[in-house]
């Protein structure tokens, strides 16, 4: 086994450079009717496995992910090994889809075994009781890795699917996120959302607010402000490639963007007055900001060129915080137009505003989900704020965190699954994520002391 | 630069002597910060940074400085001669002892006119942050209009919110969080940037 080569590809850094595919998927090509088979192949999959770990209350899928075999000569002084099979068992359980059965119970050498259909034995992993296996293996020359996951189906003894992936050794996390991602898909039919990023406001160890960005477990943490001042609010550019936050810079409250591939930071609001958070719609056409006048806050549409093209709301009350819905018809919106802040939509083809929340007397930070059939918000509930989710024609309000400390700041995954929020249940502010229904929360990995403010990206390309 | 200085120098004392009504700060000790030295005992020394840039007065006689610049400097920020008012819990209406504070500090703002006043408005840290910086600017905004009805201009005033960021009162409780939810004043010697 030692002698099977991971497929080659002259593609760049991170990408997923083949697919290896199963039998049937491989041998019938990418022509008209193999696309056909390929759909109807990847239907079987996902109608099996999707009736058997997504039904409500359904068990979840007792998976076992093997460390990884080594195939080169030299030591695997990175220990990718244990490292990248931790990544995938992480992923994977956060997703709250998959129960990962311990790496001690494990039978099989990994570094004996192959890790291809006939090299190693399933009744090591039926014994153990695993209902699903991720194997592995990797290959280092110089800075550059290859790896190659396969996904098997214990009880049926045959693979799912396998990819190769290939790049820098730095990257290699990424590559296992991607892995993780395909395997979401294969078993959902939505892709999963971990090669993906967060932005958030940090205090450090210091007491000064900055902008981070890090990746979803925690490496690559990049510092994008150090202004020792005040800086809130991040949020993506809808190609994930920039930020816009609120930054007290030059000692006034100013919104700034960040290009994270130049690492320029330029101010975007120039007029006087608060700028809060404003967002862009997804296909970045337009930006709804709260701009204020007379200290008042109103909803606005600019163009990118910030040019205001309408006013969406009009009265003394505070407006702010709007989310687009992802057809981009809609905004919602918070304001206290009736006496506390409770949230609005307002339909932009007609400008009519109506009221979405009636219950609880505080509800703020709305986020519309990326799929578009809930609104996830912060709300108070017996003096401490709680994440709910609504539908956008008002109906089923749900709280989704239940202790008794404050969960707030919700945002979506780009898959619609997950919500990234706030919490101090812990004594100090942390990040968590959670399945959109509540369950299987998570801290965020690496998540230090006093971290608000979490802003899910896009996907990464 | 320096006749400037100079003259913002000369400018402040004249403005201190004139200030009789207000209880005159003790001096501070020499080379440390005076605004500081203000409020605490008159034999304990205490040091603090003086920022070019931070709107804080040369000498800072009682001035007030402002709470993002106190926060730099990992202080306090001082009260000076305008007083702070304060809000009940998601309100921006003044209430009878906001009103009696800011007729004072109208009363003094009016016979030192060349000063302008930077009203910055705070909030204490419950909801979210978004929501309480435009509650910090309603604020803000109800005390300006406030000290405009009682004859002052409105180009010599002018507002900054910091919502729940800059708390004076760290701690999760009604007494804390009712020292947070304010208005505090910050005089200069020149006109705000318009």
């Amino acid at each position: 086994m030692r002698g099977r080569s991971i497929p080659r590809s002259s593609h760049g850094a991170g990408r997923r450079v083949e697919s290896a595919g199963t039998g049937p998927r491989r041998a019938v090509g990418w022509t008209v009717a193999g696309l056909v088979l390929c759909w109807l192949f990847a239907g079987t999959v996902q109608a099996q496995v999707k009736g058997l770990i997504l039904g409500p209350g359904a068990e979840r899928y007792r998976m076992a992910v093997s460390p990884l075999r080594n195939l080169g000569a030299v030591d695997d002084g990175e220990r990718l090994s244990e490292r990248i099979a931790d990544v995938i068992a992480d992923d994977l359980d956060r997703s709250g889809w998959f129960k990962i059965i311990d790496r001690g119970a494990y039978i099989e050498n990994p570094q004996r075994t192959g890790v291809r259909l006939g090299g190693f034995d399933f009744r090591d992993w039926s014994t153990i009781g695993a209902e699903g296996l991720v194997k592995g293996a990797f290959l280092v020359r110089g800075d550059r890795v290859k790896f190659e996951f396969w996904l098997y189906d214990v009880f049926q003894q045959r693979s799912i699917f396998g990819k190769a992936y290939q790049g820098e050794v730095r990257d290699a996390r990424r590559m296992a996120h991607k892995f993780v991602d395909e395997i979401i898909l294969k078993l959902t039919g939505v892709r999963g959302a971990f090669d993906t990023r967060i932005a958030y406001v940090s205090t450090g160890r210091d007491r000064f607010k900055e902008i981070y960005v890090s990746h979803l477990d925690g490496t690559e943490k990049k510092k994008v402000t150090n202004n020792r001042t005040i800086n809130l609010f991040p949020s993506w550019s809808p190609d994930g490639k920039g930020l816009v936050f609120l930054s007290y810079k030059t000692g006034k409250p100013q919104v700034m963007g960040f290009d994270l591939v130049t690492n320029r930071e330029t101010p975007i609001s120039t007029g006087d007055g608060l700028n809060l958070r404003g967002r862009w719609s997804l296909d970045g056409q337009y930006l709804a900001t709260p701009l204020e006048r007379q200290s008042n806050q109103d909803l606005y549409l600019l163009n990118r060129s910030g040019a205001i093209v309408r006013r969406l709301t009009k009265n003394a009350s505070i407006d702010i915080s709007p989310t687009w819905s992802p057809d981009g018809r809609r905004i919602a919106f918070v304001s206290d137009r009736h006496g506390s802040p409770q949230l609005y939509i307002v339909e932009l083809s007609t400008g009519k505003i109506r009221r979405l929340t009636f219950k609880g007397n505080y509800n703020q930070s709305p986020d519309w989900s990326p799929t578009g059939e809930l609104i996830a918000f912060a709300g108070r509930s017996n003096g401490v704020m709680k994440i709910f989710t609504i539908r956008p024609d008002g109906s089923d309000q749900r709280m989704i965190t239940s202790n008794r400390h404050n969960d707030e700041d919700p945002s979506w995954s780009p898959d619609g699954r997950f919500i990234a929020f706030t919490s101090d249940r812990t004594g100090s502010r942390r990040i968590y994520t959670m399945r959109r229904d509540g369950e299987s929360q998570r801290r965020l990995t690496g998540s230090t002391a006093n971290d608000t403010h979490p802003s899910w990206s896009p996907r990464l390309r | 630069m320096l006749r400037k200085a100079l003259v913002s120098l000369s400018c402040s004392l004249s403005l201190l002597l004139l200030v009789s009504c207000v209880p005159a700060p003790e001096p501070g000790e020499q080379g440390t910060d005076p605004a500081a030295g203000a409020q605490t005992d008159a034999s304990a020394i205490t040091e603090g940074t003086l920022s070019q840039e931070s709107g804080q007065q040369e000498a800072g006689q009682g001035l007030g400085q402002g709470s993002l610049v106190a926060h730099q400097e990992g202080t306090s920020p001082d009260q000076g001669v305008l007083e702070d008012v304060y809000f009940e819990f998601d309100r921006s209406e003044l209430g009878a002892e906001a009103r009696d504070a800011l007729q004072r500090n109208s009363d003094w703002i009016k016979q030192n006119p060349g000063v302008s006043v930077e009203i910055e408005g705070h909030a204490d840290n419950r909801g979210t942050n978004e929501y309480n910086l435009a509650l910090g600017a309603r604020r803000a905004q109800a005390v300006k209009d406030y000290l405009v009805t009682l004859g002052n201009a409105p180009d010599r005033l002018s507002t900054i919110s910091y919502g729940e960021e800059l708390p004076v009162c760290g701690t999760d409780s009604e007494e804390c969080w009712r020292k947070n939810r304010r208005a505090h004043f910050v005089v200069r010697t020149q006109k705000p940037a318009s």
